[in-house]
C-alpha cells in the first residue's frame, strides 16, 4: 500500500506540474479530437486499483457526468476486476478561495457493472431461473470535494468518500454497526479536453 | 496561482494518505483483516478437550447478513455454560463481498468460545471462495476432539462452478480409526436439487457405511430431525429464527436440544 501511495504521490506530482503549469497545448486541437470536456484518472474507490474515463460539465456548471474503466490487477489480493462506471454528480455551490482557485463539494452515484469471478447479470444455466438475483451490478453513492483553476473549469484534483448501496442498506438496517465502516476514499484528477474557458481564453 | 494549487493538492495527498486503511478497490476484492481463523480456533479446541469422551457444541448456521440475529445469538451463547465450541454452518454472507465476511467476523469473533465455520452457496459468490480460504482456510476440513472426528464437507455444487463434491476426501475422512465415530457437517441438506444427479444418494451412502454419529447442516432454514437406515440427519435452523441447537455428544451417541434467545 506504501509503495502505490508512493508511486500515486510523484503522479500527483508530475500531473499538477502539467495541469497547472503553463501549459503549452492547443485546447482547440484537442477539442477536435474528443467531445467529452475532460479525460478523468482515479485511484482506487470502488472502480478498481486505477480508473480512466471521460467526464463532461453540464452548462450551468451544476452537474457532471462521466462514463469510466478500472481495473484491479490480480497482483494486489489475487482477484482481477474490471469494472466500468456511469458516474452523475451534483456540484454545490463553489467557493473562490482565491482569484485563480476554486474548491468544490459534490454528491452523486456511481452505476458500477463489474467483471470477476461469479459475478453475474444473468446467472448460468444450471441455477433454476430467479434464484438470485444480479451480482454484477451496484449503486455507489459518494461526496467530494475538488480543487481547481477557476480559469480552466474542467482541471480538477478531487478526494471522494464512497460506498456501495448494500453496504448502505445494512449500515442503516443495523444502526449498532459502525456507520464510518463502510465508507472508503479515493482520489483522481481531469485533465481537460474541451473547456469553454480555456477555449475563450477567459477567466473569472 | 501555481504555488496555491500545488499546496493544495499536496494537502488532497497527505489527507488521503491519513485515510490509508479507508483505500479499497473493489467490493469484489479479496483483502481480509485475518488468515485461517478456523486452524487456529481448531487448535484451541483441541487444546481444551483432549481426550474428551462427551462433547456440547452449539451449531448455527445460515447467518447471512442477518446482524441483529447473529450478534443476539453470539450474546447468548456467551451466557451459556458448559459449551466448548461453535459451529456455523454456512451461508455467512449473501454475496461473497469482503466487506460481508468482516462483518460476520467481527461479530462471530465476540465469542468467548472458539468456533468454526463452513462455506455456504451464498459465500462462493463473488470472489468469496477465495475470501474464506484467506480468513478461514479451506472449504474441507475436518478435526479430532476427543473420541470424535469433526468432518466439515464442502458440498455446495452449483456455485463451485457446477462442479462434483469431493467424495473421496469426505470418505476418507469419515474412515476414523477403532473407537472413534464422526459428526458430518456439511451445508447443503440430502433433500435439495443442487445434489440431484445422485449426489445426495452417494453421500448417503458414503454416510451409511462410516460411523457416523450424526449428520448436521444448514440450507433449508428450518428446523428438521430425520433417522434414516440408523443414521441421524439434523437441519439446523437460520439464524433469524432465534434458535439454537445444541448437541450433546457422549457415547458415541447424539442427543440435541433446541434453544430459544
Amino acid at each position: 500500500m506504501k509503495i502505490q501511495f508512493t508511486i500515486l504521490l510523484l503522479f500527483f506530482a508530475f500531473a499538477s506540474e502539467n495541469i497547472f503549469g503553463s501549459g503549452n497545448k492547443d485546447p482547440k486541437i484537442i477539442k477536435d479530437l474528443f467531445s467529452p470536456d475532460y479525460l478523468n484518472f482515479q485511484y482506487a474507490g470502488n472502480l478498481g486499483l486505477a480508473s480512466v474515463g471521460v467526464g463532461y460539465l453540464s452548462k450551468n456548471e451544476k452537474h457532471n457526468f462521466g462514463l469510466s474503466y478500472g481495473y484491479l490487477p490480480s497482483s494486489v489480493n489475487s482477484v482481477e476486476v474490471h469494472t466500468v462506471s456511469a458516474k452523475g454528480t451534483f456540484n454545490f455551490r463553489k467557493h473562490h478561495l482565491s482569484k485563480t482557485v476554486f474548491l468544490n463539494g459534490y454528491a452523486g452515484t456511481n452505476l458500477l457493472r463489474s467483471f470477476t469471478h461469479n459475478t453475474y447479470m444473468k446467472f448460468p444455466g444450471h441455477f433454476p431461473s430467479d434464484y438470485y438475483i444480479a451480482n454484477a451490478i451496484h449503486l455507489a453513492p459518494f461526496v467530494g470535494i475538488k480543487v481547481g483553476s477557476r480559469k480552466t473549469i474542467n482541471k480538477f484534483s478531487y478526494v471522494e468518500l464512497g460506498t456501495l448501496d448494500y453496504y448502505l442498506i445494512n449500515r442503516f438496517k443495523y444502526k449498532y454497526m459502525k456507520f464510518s465502516d463502510c465508507w472508503n476514499v479515493c482520489m483522481g484528477l481531469t485533465f481537460p479536453l474541451n473547456d469553454p474557458k480555456l477555449l475563450s481564453g477567459k477567466s473569472d | 496561482m501555481r504555488l496555491i494549487n500545488n499546496l493544495l493538492i499536496l494537502a488532497l495527498c497527505l489527507a488521503f494518505a491519513s485515510c490509508d486503511e479507508m483505500t479499497e478497490f473493489s467490493p469484489y476484492d479479496a483483502n481480509t483483516s485475518q488468515r485461517n481463523q478456523n486452524a487456529e480456533n481448531i487448535s484451541k479446541i483441541q487444546e481444551e478437550l483432549q481426550n474428551s469422551d462427551s462433547l456440547v457444541f452449539i451449531a448455527i448456521s445460515d447467518t447471512h447478513s442477518d446482524y441483529s440475529d447473529l450478534r443476539a445469538a453470539v450474546k447468548a451463547i456467551n451466557e451459556m455454560e458448559g459449551i466448548s465450541f461453535v459451529v456455523v454452518c454456512g451461508d455467512i454472507t449473501d454475496w461473497g463481498l469482503s466487506k460481508e465476511f468482516e462483518d460476520y467476523f467481527g461479530l462471530i469473533n465476540r465469542l468467548n468460545i472458539p468456533s468454526v465455520t463452513m462455506i455456504g452457496n451464498h459465500d462462493y459468490l463473488s470472489n468469496g471462495k477465495l475470501i474464506f480460504n484467506k480468513l478461514f482456510g479451506p472449504t474441507n476440513f475436518s478435526f479430532d476432539v476427543g473420541n470424535y472426528r469433526m468432518v466439515m464437507f464442502d458440498n455446495v455444487v452449483w456455485e463451485n462452478g457446477n462442479q462434483e463434491p469431493d467424495f473421496d476426501w469426505f470418505k476418507e475422512k469419515l474412515d476414523t480409526p477403532e473407537g472413534m465415530t464422526s459428526i458430518a457437517c456439511f451445508h447443503i441438506h440430502p433433500w435439495d436439487p443442487q445434489l440431484d444427479n445422485g449426489y445426495a444418494d452417494r453421500m448417503r451412502e458414503i454416510i451409511e457405511n462410516k460411523p457416523v454419529t450424526l449428520s448436521l447442516f444448514g440450507h433449508g432454514h428450518g428446523y428438521k430431525t430425520e433417522e434414516v437406515n440408523n443414521r441421524k440427519y439434523l437441519m439446523v435452523p437460520d439464524i433469524s429464527m432465534r434458535n439454537l441447537t445444541k448437541i450433546t455428544l457422549a457415547n458415541k451417541a447424539a442427543k440435541f436440544q433446541l434453544i430459544n434467545y
